[in-house]
Protein backbone atom coordinates (compact mmCIF):
# COMPACT_ATOMS: atom_id res chain seq x y z
CA UNK A 1 0.00 0.00 0.00
CA UNK A 2 2.83 2.67 0.94
CA UNK A 3 4.30 1.69 -2.02
CA UNK A 4 1.38 2.05 -4.46
CA UNK A 5 0.97 5.12 -2.62
CA UNK A 6 4.09 6.50 -3.68
CA UNK A 7 4.25 5.63 -7.28
CA UNK A 8 2.18 8.59 -8.18
CA UNK A 9 5.12 11.20 -7.61
CA UNK A 10 7.47 9.85 -9.82
CA UNK A 11 8.73 12.49 -11.98
CA UNK A 12 12.20 13.68 -13.06
CA UNK A 13 12.64 17.22 -11.90
CA UNK A 14 14.24 18.45 -15.53
CA UNK A 15 15.34 22.23 -13.84
CA UNK A 16 18.79 21.11 -13.32
CA UNK A 17 18.73 19.86 -17.15
CA UNK A 18 17.26 22.79 -17.97
CA UNK A 19 20.06 24.50 -16.35
CA UNK A 20 22.61 22.87 -17.60
CA UNK A 21 21.24 23.06 -21.48
CA UNK A 22 20.78 27.25 -21.02
CA UNK A 23 24.18 27.62 -19.40
CA UNK A 24 25.99 25.69 -22.68
CA UNK A 25 23.42 27.85 -24.51
CA UNK A 26 24.96 30.65 -22.90
CA UNK A 27 28.51 29.25 -23.60
CA UNK A 28 28.47 28.71 -27.50
CA UNK A 29 26.79 32.20 -27.83
CA UNK A 30 29.74 33.76 -26.62
CA UNK A 31 32.15 31.78 -28.43
CA UNK A 32 30.24 32.19 -31.57
CA UNK A 33 32.62 34.29 -33.70
CA UNK A 34 30.50 36.98 -35.83
CA UNK A 35 32.15 37.30 -38.34
CA UNK A 36 31.55 40.77 -40.51
CA UNK A 37 31.22 41.04 -43.95
CA UNK A 38 34.59 42.59 -44.69
CA UNK A 39 36.35 39.46 -43.60
CA UNK A 40 37.06 36.95 -46.31
CA UNK A 41 37.23 33.44 -45.45
CA UNK A 42 38.91 32.43 -49.03
CA UNK A 43 42.09 34.14 -47.23
CA UNK A 44 44.81 32.05 -45.52
CA UNK A 45 46.17 34.40 -43.42
CA UNK A 46 50.05 33.85 -42.42
CA UNK A 47 50.66 33.31 -38.88
CA UNK A 48 51.79 36.51 -36.90
CA UNK A 49 53.54 35.74 -33.46
CA UNK A 50 54.02 39.54 -32.90
CA UNK A 51 50.39 40.23 -34.10
CA UNK A 52 48.52 42.79 -30.97
CA UNK A 53 44.84 41.85 -30.11
CA UNK A 54 42.60 44.20 -32.19
CA UNK A 55 40.20 46.11 -29.69
CA UNK A 56 36.77 45.61 -29.77
CA UNK A 57 35.67 49.34 -30.52
CA UNK A 58 37.64 49.43 -33.47
CA UNK A 59 36.90 46.22 -34.77
CA UNK A 60 34.05 47.43 -36.40
CA UNK A 61 35.30 50.50 -38.21
CA UNK A 62 38.38 49.57 -39.84
CA UNK A 63 38.46 49.50 -43.81
CA UNK A 64 39.11 45.77 -45.04
CA UNK A 65 41.22 44.97 -48.01
CA UNK A 66 40.86 41.24 -48.74
CA UNK A 67 43.74 40.43 -51.26
CA UNK A 68 43.21 36.21 -51.94
CA UNK A 69 43.58 33.78 -54.57
CA UNK A 70 41.09 31.27 -56.39
CA UNK A 71 41.13 28.16 -55.12
CA UNK A 72 39.35 24.72 -54.85
CA UNK A 73 39.25 22.03 -52.10
CA UNK A 74 41.38 19.16 -52.53
CA UNK A 75 39.15 15.79 -52.91
CA UNK A 76 40.19 12.40 -52.02
CA UNK A 77 39.11 9.52 -53.79
CA UNK A 78 35.52 8.93 -52.06
CA UNK A 79 35.10 12.67 -53.21
CA UNK A 80 35.33 14.20 -49.94
CA UNK A 81 37.29 17.32 -49.00
CA UNK A 82 40.69 16.64 -47.46
CA UNK A 83 42.02 18.61 -44.23
CA UNK A 84 45.26 20.48 -44.33
CA UNK A 85 46.65 19.26 -40.92
CA UNK A 86 48.11 22.09 -39.84
CA UNK A 87 45.55 24.80 -41.03
CA UNK A 88 42.56 22.37 -39.69
CA UNK A 89 40.42 23.42 -42.60
CA UNK A 90 40.13 22.03 -46.32
CA UNK A 91 43.27 21.67 -47.85
CA UNK A 92 43.44 23.83 -51.41
CA UNK A 93 44.65 23.54 -55.11
CA UNK A 94 45.24 27.22 -56.37
CA UNK A 95 43.56 27.91 -59.90
CA UNK A 96 45.91 27.82 -62.92
CA UNK A 97 47.04 30.68 -64.33
CA UNK A 98 46.87 31.92 -60.35
CA UNK A 99 43.96 33.99 -60.44
CA UNK A 100 43.93 37.01 -57.70
CA UNK A 101 40.53 38.79 -56.16
CA UNK A 102 40.85 41.69 -54.26
CA UNK A 103 37.83 42.53 -52.29
CA UNK A 104 37.83 46.00 -50.30
CA UNK A 105 34.74 46.33 -47.73
CA UNK A 106 33.18 43.01 -48.29
CA UNK A 107 31.90 43.62 -51.87
CA UNK A 108 33.69 45.25 -55.15
CA UNK A 109 35.67 42.19 -56.31
CA UNK A 110 38.51 43.15 -58.49
CA UNK A 111 39.54 39.72 -60.17
CA UNK A 112 42.16 39.01 -62.35
CA UNK A 113 45.20 36.63 -63.34
CA UNK A 114 48.92 36.63 -63.28
CA UNK A 115 49.34 38.40 -66.73
CA UNK A 116 46.67 40.77 -66.25
CA UNK A 117 47.77 42.08 -62.91
CA UNK A 118 48.69 45.74 -64.24
CA UNK A 119 45.15 46.08 -65.01
CA UNK A 120 43.50 44.69 -62.17
CA UNK A 121 46.22 46.61 -59.97
CA UNK A 122 44.54 50.02 -61.49
CA UNK A 123 41.15 48.66 -61.07
CA UNK A 124 42.29 48.62 -57.04
CA UNK A 125 44.04 52.06 -57.02
CA UNK A 126 41.13 53.09 -58.91
CA UNK A 127 38.35 52.11 -56.49
CA UNK A 128 40.77 52.91 -53.43
CA UNK A 129 40.95 56.70 -55.33
CA UNK A 130 36.82 56.63 -54.60
CA UNK A 131 36.68 55.19 -51.50
CA UNK A 132 38.98 58.13 -50.27
CA UNK A 133 36.81 61.00 -51.61
CA UNK A 134 33.25 59.24 -50.75
CA UNK A 135 35.11 58.77 -47.29
CA UNK A 136 36.16 62.77 -47.26
CA UNK A 137 32.70 63.64 -47.76
CA UNK A 138 31.05 61.77 -45.12
CA UNK A 139 33.54 62.50 -42.38
CA UNK A 140 32.95 66.25 -43.55
CA UNK A 141 29.48 66.12 -41.86
CA UNK A 142 29.64 63.63 -39.57
CA UNK A 143 31.76 63.00 -36.28
CA UNK A 144 33.86 60.19 -35.76
CA UNK A 145 34.72 58.70 -32.79
CA UNK A 146 32.88 61.51 -30.54
CA UNK A 147 34.93 64.23 -32.47
CA UNK A 148 34.35 66.48 -35.29
CA UNK A 149 37.38 66.57 -37.71
CA UNK A 150 38.77 69.25 -39.94
CA UNK A 151 39.54 67.65 -42.90
CA UNK A 152 41.48 69.89 -44.90
CA UNK A 153 42.18 68.65 -48.86
CA UNK A 154 44.91 66.09 -48.23
CA UNK A 155 44.59 65.82 -44.85
CA UNK A 156 45.54 61.95 -43.49
CA UNK A 157 41.78 60.08 -43.28
CA UNK A 158 41.90 58.59 -39.74
CA UNK A 159 40.27 55.10 -40.34
CA UNK A 160 42.56 52.67 -40.13
CA UNK A 161 43.05 50.53 -43.36
CA UNK A 162 43.51 46.69 -42.93
CA UNK A 163 44.95 44.35 -44.94
CA UNK A 164 44.10 40.64 -45.42
CA UNK A 165 46.48 39.29 -47.71
CA UNK A 166 46.72 35.19 -48.53
CA UNK A 167 50.31 33.88 -47.72
CA UNK A 168 50.91 33.17 -51.19
CA UNK A 169 50.28 36.18 -52.68
CA UNK A 170 53.34 38.52 -53.97
CA UNK A 171 54.58 40.73 -51.40
CA UNK A 172 54.86 43.32 -54.20
CA UNK A 173 51.46 43.49 -55.17
CA UNK A 174 50.49 44.33 -51.87
CA UNK A 175 53.46 46.99 -51.47
CA UNK A 176 51.74 48.83 -54.43
CA UNK A 177 48.61 48.23 -52.80
CA UNK A 178 49.53 50.11 -49.39
CA UNK A 179 51.46 53.03 -51.45
CA UNK A 180 48.20 53.69 -53.41
CA UNK A 181 46.46 53.92 -49.85
CA UNK A 182 49.07 55.97 -48.58
CA UNK A 183 48.73 58.43 -51.68
CA UNK A 184 45.24 58.48 -51.03
CA UNK A 185 45.77 60.06 -47.61
CA UNK A 186 45.10 56.66 -45.63
CA UNK A 187 47.89 57.13 -42.97
CA UNK A 188 46.91 54.49 -40.60
CA UNK A 189 48.15 51.07 -42.82
CA UNK A 190 47.86 47.30 -40.73
CA UNK A 191 48.26 44.01 -41.64
CA UNK A 192 46.39 41.35 -40.44
CA UNK A 193 48.07 37.53 -39.41
CA UNK A 194 46.77 34.86 -37.07
CA UNK A 195 47.71 35.28 -33.93
CA UNK A 196 49.70 31.98 -31.84
CA UNK A 197 47.49 29.72 -30.28
CA UNK A 198 47.24 31.08 -26.84
CA UNK A 199 47.74 34.43 -28.42
CA UNK A 200 48.30 37.52 -26.31
CA UNK B 1 -5.04 6.87 -0.71
CA UNK B 2 -3.82 10.29 -0.71
CA UNK B 3 -3.63 11.87 -4.15
CA UNK B 4 -1.43 14.43 -4.76
CA UNK B 5 -3.02 17.88 -6.18
CA UNK B 6 -2.63 19.32 -9.60
CA UNK B 7 -1.61 23.00 -9.46
CA UNK B 8 -3.79 25.25 -12.01
CA UNK B 9 -3.37 28.67 -12.71
CA UNK B 10 -6.48 31.06 -11.86
CA UNK B 11 -9.41 30.30 -9.17
CA UNK B 12 -10.63 26.87 -9.06
CA UNK B 13 -14.70 25.96 -9.39
CA UNK B 14 -15.02 24.18 -6.73
CA UNK B 15 -14.62 27.19 -3.77
CA UNK B 16 -11.64 29.62 -2.84
CA UNK B 17 -10.67 26.46 -0.53
CA UNK B 18 -8.38 25.16 -3.62
CA UNK B 19 -4.83 26.00 -4.29
CA UNK B 20 -4.63 28.11 -7.09
CA UNK B 21 -1.93 26.48 -9.45
CA UNK B 22 1.76 27.46 -10.18
CA UNK B 23 3.49 24.45 -12.15
CA UNK B 24 4.93 25.76 -15.32
CA UNK B 25 5.24 23.40 -18.07
CA UNK B 26 8.59 23.35 -19.32
CA UNK B 27 8.87 20.50 -21.88
CA UNK B 28 8.56 22.99 -24.90
CA UNK B 29 10.79 25.31 -23.98
CA UNK B 30 13.67 22.51 -23.20
CA UNK B 31 12.72 21.30 -26.49
CA UNK B 32 13.62 24.61 -27.84
CA UNK B 33 16.47 24.80 -25.64
CA UNK B 34 17.79 21.27 -27.32
CA UNK B 35 17.12 22.80 -31.14
CA UNK B 36 19.20 26.04 -29.73
CA UNK B 37 22.27 23.84 -28.26
CA UNK B 38 21.74 21.65 -31.50
CA UNK B 39 22.14 24.34 -34.07
CA UNK B 40 24.95 26.46 -32.00
CA UNK B 41 27.53 22.96 -31.52
CA UNK B 42 27.13 21.95 -34.69
CA UNK B 43 27.61 25.54 -36.49
CA UNK B 44 30.45 26.20 -33.62
CA UNK B 45 33.82 26.45 -35.76
CA UNK B 46 36.46 27.45 -33.31
CA UNK B 47 38.88 29.85 -35.19
CA UNK B 48 42.44 31.28 -34.26
CA UNK B 49 42.26 35.12 -33.39
CA UNK B 50 43.22 37.25 -36.09
CA UNK B 51 45.61 39.79 -35.13
CA UNK B 52 47.14 42.88 -36.52
CA UNK B 53 50.27 44.62 -37.09
CA UNK B 54 50.48 48.49 -37.82
CA UNK B 55 53.26 49.51 -40.70
CA UNK B 56 54.78 52.39 -42.01
CA UNK B 57 55.28 53.39 -45.34
CA UNK B 58 58.76 55.17 -45.65
CA UNK B 59 58.90 58.51 -47.81
CA UNK B 60 59.96 57.96 -51.29
CA UNK B 61 58.35 56.68 -54.02
CA UNK B 62 55.66 54.44 -52.67
CA UNK B 63 54.29 57.46 -50.61
CA UNK B 64 55.37 60.36 -53.61
CA UNK B 65 56.82 62.25 -50.77
CA UNK B 66 60.23 63.89 -50.30
CA UNK B 67 63.23 62.96 -48.36
CA UNK B 68 64.39 65.59 -45.84
CA UNK B 69 67.04 67.92 -46.94
CA UNK B 70 69.09 67.77 -43.74
CA UNK B 71 69.75 64.58 -42.64
CA UNK B 72 69.86 65.75 -39.00
CA UNK B 73 66.48 67.30 -38.99
CA UNK B 74 64.23 65.37 -36.16
CA UNK B 75 60.81 64.77 -37.60
CA UNK B 76 58.04 67.07 -36.84
CA UNK B 77 53.93 67.17 -37.60
CA UNK B 78 54.29 68.41 -41.70
CA UNK B 79 57.87 66.96 -42.08
CA UNK B 80 58.60 64.02 -44.27
CA UNK B 81 59.75 61.56 -41.99
CA UNK B 82 63.38 60.58 -41.47
CA UNK B 83 64.68 57.51 -42.38
CA UNK B 84 65.06 54.88 -39.33
CA UNK B 85 69.06 54.17 -38.30
CA UNK B 86 68.69 50.54 -39.28
CA UNK B 87 67.32 49.32 -42.61
CA UNK B 88 67.05 45.63 -43.56
CA UNK B 89 67.38 44.25 -47.36
CA UNK B 90 65.53 41.13 -48.15
CA UNK B 91 66.01 39.12 -51.51
CA UNK B 92 64.13 36.95 -52.79
CA UNK B 93 64.88 32.96 -53.89
CA UNK B 94 63.29 31.01 -56.69
CA UNK B 95 59.10 30.04 -55.78
CA UNK B 96 59.23 33.30 -53.60
CA UNK B 97 60.74 31.95 -50.64
CA UNK B 98 63.18 34.40 -48.37
CA UNK B 99 66.74 34.80 -50.23
CA UNK B 100 69.47 36.78 -48.74
CA UNK B 101 68.87 39.29 -46.23
CA UNK B 102 71.42 42.41 -45.58
CA UNK B 103 71.15 44.97 -42.75
CA UNK B 104 72.40 48.35 -43.47
CA UNK B 105 73.23 50.63 -40.38
CA UNK B 106 75.64 53.35 -40.36
CA UNK B 107 77.21 52.48 -43.62
CA UNK B 108 77.90 49.00 -43.03
CA UNK B 109 76.49 46.09 -44.74
CA UNK B 110 75.90 43.45 -42.67
CA UNK B 111 74.92 39.58 -44.16
CA UNK B 112 72.64 37.54 -42.14
CA UNK B 113 74.00 34.09 -41.70
CA UNK B 114 72.89 31.22 -43.58
CA UNK B 115 70.73 33.47 -45.68
CA UNK B 116 72.29 33.68 -49.27
CA UNK B 117 71.94 29.53 -50.24
CA UNK B 118 71.42 28.42 -53.10
CA UNK B 119 67.61 27.85 -52.32
CA UNK B 120 67.36 30.58 -50.26
CA UNK B 121 67.32 31.36 -46.75
CA UNK B 122 67.99 28.52 -44.30
CA UNK B 123 66.40 27.60 -41.10
CA UNK B 124 68.77 29.06 -38.99
CA UNK B 125 68.29 32.61 -41.04
CA UNK B 126 65.69 33.98 -39.34
CA UNK B 127 66.74 33.23 -35.53
CA UNK B 128 70.45 34.81 -36.75
CA UNK B 129 68.34 37.56 -37.95
CA UNK B 130 66.83 38.11 -34.22
CA UNK B 131 70.46 37.87 -33.07
CA UNK B 132 72.07 40.67 -35.34
CA UNK B 133 69.14 42.97 -34.75
CA UNK B 134 69.26 42.52 -30.80
CA UNK B 135 73.17 43.22 -31.08
CA UNK B 136 71.80 46.46 -32.92
CA UNK B 137 69.09 47.38 -30.53
CA UNK B 138 71.81 46.90 -27.43
CA UNK B 139 73.58 50.03 -29.36
CA UNK B 140 70.89 52.24 -30.19
CA UNK B 141 68.61 52.53 -27.50
CA UNK B 142 64.63 53.10 -27.45
CA UNK B 143 63.83 56.62 -27.27
CA UNK B 144 60.74 57.62 -27.61
CA UNK B 145 61.45 61.04 -28.50
CA UNK B 146 63.21 60.02 -31.68
CA UNK B 147 61.30 58.04 -33.83
CA UNK B 148 63.89 56.86 -35.87
CA UNK B 149 65.32 54.48 -33.21
CA UNK B 150 61.90 52.88 -33.19
CA UNK B 151 61.79 52.02 -36.12
CA UNK B 152 63.24 49.80 -39.02
CA UNK B 153 62.84 50.15 -42.81
CA UNK B 154 62.44 46.18 -44.38
CA UNK B 155 62.90 46.37 -48.29
CA UNK B 156 61.79 43.27 -49.91
CA UNK B 157 61.87 41.61 -53.28
CA UNK B 158 58.70 41.86 -54.84
CA UNK B 159 57.83 38.49 -55.84
CA UNK B 160 58.46 37.26 -52.29
CA UNK B 161 55.41 35.59 -51.00
CA UNK B 162 53.72 37.37 -47.90
CA UNK B 163 53.68 34.79 -45.61
CA UNK B 164 57.78 35.16 -45.94
CA UNK B 165 56.98 38.72 -45.65
CA UNK B 166 55.28 38.39 -42.62
CA UNK B 167 57.48 35.90 -41.31
CA UNK B 168 60.21 38.67 -41.57
CA UNK B 169 58.18 41.55 -40.22
CA UNK B 170 57.50 39.37 -37.25
CA UNK B 171 61.00 38.78 -36.59
CA UNK B 172 61.96 42.18 -36.73
CA UNK B 173 59.66 43.39 -34.02
CA UNK B 174 59.55 41.04 -31.42
CA UNK B 175 61.90 38.13 -30.11
CA UNK B 176 62.37 35.68 -26.89
CA UNK B 177 65.48 35.19 -25.14
CA UNK B 178 66.52 31.80 -23.45
CA UNK B 179 64.48 32.72 -20.43
CA UNK B 180 61.29 33.14 -22.25
CA UNK B 181 60.97 36.83 -21.83
CA UNK B 182 59.90 38.50 -24.85
CA UNK B 183 62.07 41.43 -26.07
CA UNK B 184 60.92 44.50 -28.15
CA UNK B 185 63.68 44.78 -31.16
CA UNK B 186 61.99 47.35 -33.29
CA UNK B 187 58.01 48.50 -32.66
CA UNK B 188 57.54 50.00 -35.86
CA UNK B 189 58.18 48.93 -39.00
CA UNK B 190 58.18 50.89 -42.27
CA UNK B 191 57.73 49.38 -45.59
CA UNK B 192 60.23 50.81 -48.63
CA UNK B 193 60.02 50.13 -52.51
CA UNK B 194 62.90 47.11 -53.42
CA UNK B 195 65.83 48.95 -55.31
Amino acid sequence: MAAAATSDNLEINLTPLLDLVLQLIMFFMACVNFVSEQYSRNVWLPVAESAQEILPDLADERIVINVELAWTPIRDDRGEVVLDPVRKQPARQLLQPRTYRIIVLGENMIQFTDREQRVGLFQAQRKLRDLAGDLRLLLKDRPYRGQKLVLAPGAPIPVPVVFRVDEEVPGGLVLELMAQCRAEGFGDVRIDGLMPEGGR
Amino acid sequence: MRRRRRWRLGRSESGPEEFSSTSIFITPMLDMSFQILAFFVFTFQPTPPEGEIPIGLTSGAAAGEQAAQDPKQTAAPGLPRLRPYVSLRADGAPGGALGRMEILFQGQRILVADSDGPAGAGPKAIPNLRTALLGLRRQIRLDPADPRSLSLSVQFHPEMRWGDVVRLLDACRRMTDEQGQAITLFPQLELEPFK
